[in-house]
């Protein structure tokens, strides 16, 4: 029978530089990424559009909303009220109002599940034209375009 | 009378042994390899540990290739909704009246029907949407720019956005949606 071979314990040491690189780098990337995916975008399966324009860059402080399959409209993670949808929205018209004109330059992108009915959409258009909300954009799944192309 | 039998230590030691209490001195090196002296690595001893590294990287790579699709496959239609309220100093005979393109949606047979004004073009899925296209085309060239969608609201929000992308490739100058019925 094969004696077992004796580890020395005060040499034995652990290779950790690489790991804890990786690791932190994990840590940044999930940081990042979890704000804006879990926050902003939800799990839906888009309409697919061949005319739809790159989303970049996404215009800064841009509301997002989604509508679920079942007909919920999320905010953040959260669902609205009516009530609720026209507050938030609201408030974002204020963010970019233009006195002169009285409408809002603020623009709302809407991200709705494909199965989802039309008639969520419409009462997130519904709230947007009561606000003052002119600027609507609609999320779709599209083919990644080479840059230059029309 | 028997003779007490001595301690260990000061036992003789055996020939080719080394006496009790010291150390048994150092095997001879192999041939071609150097004595390694105290505080100097063992180069050949050396081994780096990459499993955890590519436990990680595999992680990263996984996690890479799941988040960058959403990503890039995601664009968007724009859209604009009437800036105009109330009534406008316009006259009626000045004012041309949008293409209508109307959704029906049968909730029977899942199917949705496409209208281009009161013309019956097809179902969505089964070439409607490109019949549809070809007439809105057709009346462009009579100088109308304008198109409306007016969808039930019960229709499935991808034949809306079908509707409007085929629109938006007939290079029609403004898209809008038709008010919603009052609920």
């Amino acid at each position: 029978m094969a004696r077992p071979r004796r580890v020395d314990e005060g040499e034995l040491r652990m290779e950790m530089t690489p790991m804890i690189d990786c690791v932190f780098q994990l840590l940044i990337f999930f940081m990042i990424c979890t704000e804006i995916a879990q926050s902003e975008l939800e799990m839906l399966v888009l309409p697919r559009a061949s005319e739809a324009v790159p989303d970049d860059p996404p215009e800064r402080g841009r509301m997002v909303l989604n509508v679920t399959k079942d007909g919920r409209i999320r905010w953040r993670g959260q669902d609205l009220t009516r009530q609720g949808l026209h507050d938030r929205l609201a408030l974002q018209a204020r963010l970019r109002l233009q006195r002169e004109t009285g409408l809002s330059d603020q623009a709302i992108l809407i991200r709705s599940d494909s199965e989802a009915e039309y008639r969520n959409v419409q009462t997130i258009l519904q709230e947007c034209a009561k606000v003052r909300i002119w600027k609507i954009e609609l999320a779709a799944a599209t083919a990644a375009k080479p840059k230059g192309r029309e | 009378m028997a003779t007490p039998e001595r301690p260990a230590s000061q036992r003789q030691p055996a020939p080719g042994q080394p006496p009790p209490g010291r150390k048994p001195p150092p095997p001879p090196p192999e041939e071609g390899k150097k004595k390694r002296r105290r505080g100097e690595p063992d180069i050949a001893g050396t081994d780096l540990n990459m499993t955890p590294m590519i436990d990680c990287v595999f992680q990263l790579l996984i996690f890479f290739m799941c988040a960058t699709k959403f990503k890039t496959l995601e664009g968007k239609l724009l859209a604009y909704l009437p800036k105009d309220k109330g009534l406008k100093n316009v006259k009626i005979e000045e004012q041309k009246l949008p293409i209508r393109v109307t959704l029906m949606w049968n909730a029977h047979t899942r199917q949705a029907k496409v209208y281009v004004g009161q013309q019956y073009m097809g179902i969505a899925d089964k070439g409607g949407l490109k019949a549809a296209e070809s007439r809105v085309r057709e009346i462009k060239t009579t100088g109308t720019e304008k198109a409306e969608i007016d969808a039930e609201p019960k229709m499935p929000f991808k034949y809306v956005v079908e509707t409007l992308n085929a629109l938006i490739r007939t290079r029609v100058k403004e898209i809008s949606f038709a008010a919603a019925p009052p609920s």
